[in-house]
């Protein structure tokens, strides 16, 4: 007879594997055994939400009372999130204002949920965590019970592979970067860091920059990858006697950055085994006083060439994209005004000479140019050995080259490429092109009708819509294996999305 | 000696319960043991021993690699994201998952046995789907689990795990 509990414990994991949170938590309460195996599973992965303060601020203190009384459950902790508007972890503590005690209790006064024991044996442990200078000022932390209960219970995370923080916490810890500091021995195993919220929430983007959260992660010898959105400070450096050499650190994801070329170089400058580097520039382009001042520096690429330079010799991913930072005219309101979109201007050469460099992703007008009659062609700016390319629309429509006989000239060009790839790049395997165009736009067309230039047999075609984008790719087998297209069609790393609306277009 | 299309290539498969059952060798191959096996030993005409299954649930297992028998192999990309946290079964699968627990577990086990991953995975799923949505009583019934907790133990495991509760 094979009952549930006749399945060999090795085979829980793949049924909890299809659970979440919610069922790990009835899970542990059937029996012993049940709860030995699923106490893992509900730990591994911890995330706290600011939202309504009283629910979260208790939760977190609940967590601390646990760590503090079976301090083993923090071994299973692999992965914390700390997530939640800057509002909503600012927002006053209702039981914070009472005056009961005047230790060294950090901001804790008003936790009633850790006895007072435990609060004490808590902030006594935080005492040596924190830089000196804040011992002395207790009364700037009253009120503070969020921000030193997060990051108590932060600290308590020895098996730490992943942390990510929200720009709400980010911007409302001030104990935060004091424990980053400390990371390399806190959190031995760190891996990986987000800072910063990817999507663009209802509040207004973050200026502040505080380069003690940022600094430490190069320095940091665990850690690989690192996503995060940075704000132009008003001045970087690294504020140690050696700048940073991190070899481990290979993938540098930075989004929604608005930070200038120099900063760019002087950080890239520390990633000496640097694989893979997204760079997601928003710029805000809202009055005609202040845009002229602010964007220049984004508009010529003879800095972002300098930038990745520091790269050249190890980079295998490399993606750039421009977008108009929340707060922006758009395109209408920019017409309307009379104002024109500041050019563009230079060419990205840098990649040619990234002997390593086998994917990337560009807009157009990095290489096309933004003016109509000048423009570079792929192969003097693009890696022999590169398999994937994209090209992306992004500002295509500020230029003036965005309709007429001009476009069809420079869209011309990606043809012209593609159709010698086997002289300029024999390993191609997918060229993308992503629009956010409208259908009716020149551009769309022009897009579309490059497929009348790449064809053939060994070309295949399909597009993928999103909300907001289309995204048109042609897949090439190798000339010599042209009859076995199948094998290598399941072979692809990027076969697009099963859920996305694939639609074969052209098959005439 | 290559096979016609018109006559498959058979194989045999004697069950922990001495039973033979004959099958097309792809349908077997849906088991990469006994892919293995056959690519390992040479497909000389023995029956091949599976110690573990019995008969009634070899036969379910072959029904199913039958009606799989064409699948592609699942990618390694599929593997890891998509495959995970989601329990959608397809129909035929869940039709074919509706049978008593013993026979599911019974499945579990010999496909894991036989690594067949897909079928361990509908298992498996079909097993989370139960759980989903239940509380720890509702759960205990529906495997017959006893409840071996103290009341202390309870009230421990309650406060220990306060912070997740109204998540």
């Amino acid at each position: 007879m094979s009952r549930f509990s006749d399945l060999p414990l090795d085979l829980l994991p793949y049924i909890l594997d299809h659970l979440s949170e919610q069922e790990f938590k009835s899970l542990i309460h059937v029996c012993k055994s049940l709860y030995k195996e699923v106490i893992p599973f509900l730990y591994q992965d911890i995330s706290f939400t600011a939202r309504n303060s009283r629910v979260y601020a208790r939760e977190l203190s609940f967590i601390l009372r646990t760590l503090v009384e079976c301090p083993q459950l923090a071994n299973y902790v692999t992965s914390f999130r700390l997530l939640g508007s800057k509002h909503h972890w600012n927002r006053e503590d209702p039981t914070s204002e009472r005056n009961a005690w005047t230790s060294n209790l950090w901001g804790l006064e008003g936790v009633t949920i850790l006895s007072k024991a435990q609060l004490f044996l808590a902030s006594n442990q935080f005492y040596q965590l924190v830089d000196d200078g804040m011992h002395g000022s207790q009364t700037q932390f009253r009120g503070r019970s969020k921000d030193a209960l997060a990051t108590l219970v932060l600290t308590r995370f020895t098996q730490l592979t992943t942390l990510e923080i929200g720009d709400g916490f980010l911007v409302h810890s001030l104990f935060l970067p004091r424990i980053l500091k400390r990371a390399n021995y806190l959190f031995p195993k760190l891996g990986h860091i987000t800072f910063g919220d990817k999507k663009t929430g209802a509040e207004k983007g973050v200026t502040y920059c505080d380069l003690d959260l940022i600094r430490p992660a190069f320095y940091l010898n665990t850690l690989k990858t690192f996503e995060w959105r940075m704000s132009q400070p008003w001045r970087f450096e690294w504020k140690r006697p050696e700048p940073p050499r991190n070899e481990n650190l290979t993938m540098l994801h930075l989004f929604r950055t608005n930070i200038d070329r120099t900063t760019l170089g002087q950080l890239l400058a520390g990633t000496s085994n640097l694989k893979s580097f997204y760079y997601e520039q928003e710029i805000l382009f809202d009055s005609a006083a202040s845009w002229r001042s602010s964007m220049s520096q984004f508009l010529e690429l003879r800095g972002l060439n300098t930038a990745l330079n520091h790269v050249v010799a190890t980079l295998e991913e490399c993606k750039l994209s421009l977008v108009l930072g929340p707060g922006s005219l758009s395109p209408d309101e920019i017409s309307e005004a009379g104002w024109e979109f500041p050019a563009i201007q230079g060419t990205l050469t840098v990649l040619r000479a990234m002997k390593k460099l086998k994917t990337v992703e560009v807009p157009f007008i990095f290489f096309l140019g933004w003016s109509p009659d000048s423009a570079a062609r792929l192969e003097e700016v693009l890696p022999l050995d590169i398999t994937h390319l994209t090209l992306r629309d992004d500002f295509v429509s500020h230029c003036p080259w965005a309709v007429g006989f001009n476009c069809n000239k420079k869209i011309g060009l990606i043809g012209e490429y593609v159709e010698a790839r086997s002289v300029h790049a024999p390993q191609l395997y997918t060229l993308k092109i992503r629009l956010t165009a409208a259908k009716s736009d020149w551009l769309y067309r022009v897009v579309k009708a490059l497929n009348g230039i790449i064809s053939g047999s060994g070309v295949t075609t399909f597009s993928t819509s999103m909300p907001g984008t289309e995204i048109y790719t042609w897949q090439f087998v190798k000339q010599i294996c042209t009859l076995r297209k199948d094998s290598v069609m399941t072979s692809t790393p990027f076969a697009p999305p099963q859920s996305s609306n694939r639609v074969v277009f052209f098959d005439v | 000696m290559a096979a016609t299309a018109s006559e498959p290539k058979k194989v045999t498969l004697t069950t922990s319960d001495n039973a033979d059952i004959s099958v097309e060798r792809e349908v077997a191959e849906r088991s990469i043991l006994i892919k293995n096996l056959l690519e390992d030993i040479g497909d000389n005409g023995d029956a091949i021993p599976i110690p573990n299954v019995n008969e009634a649930v070899m036969k379910k297992v072959l029904e199913w690699c039958e009606q799989h028998r064409k699948d592609p192999p699942a990618s390694q990309d599929d593997d890891a994201d998509s495959r995970k946290k989601s329990t959608d079964i397809d129909e035929w699968d869940q039709k074919f998952m509706q049978v008593d627990q013993e026979m599911l577990f019974e499945i579990i086990l010999a496909a894991n046995y036989l690594d067949i991953k897909a079928l361990l995975d509908v298992g498996c799923k079909t097993v989370a789907n139960m759980i989903k949505g239940k509380s720890p009583d509702e759960i205990r019934k529906t495997f017959n689990i006893q409840n071996d907790f103290t009341p202390e133990e309870e009230d421990q495991i309650r406060r220990e795990n306060e912070w997740a509760e109204d998540r």
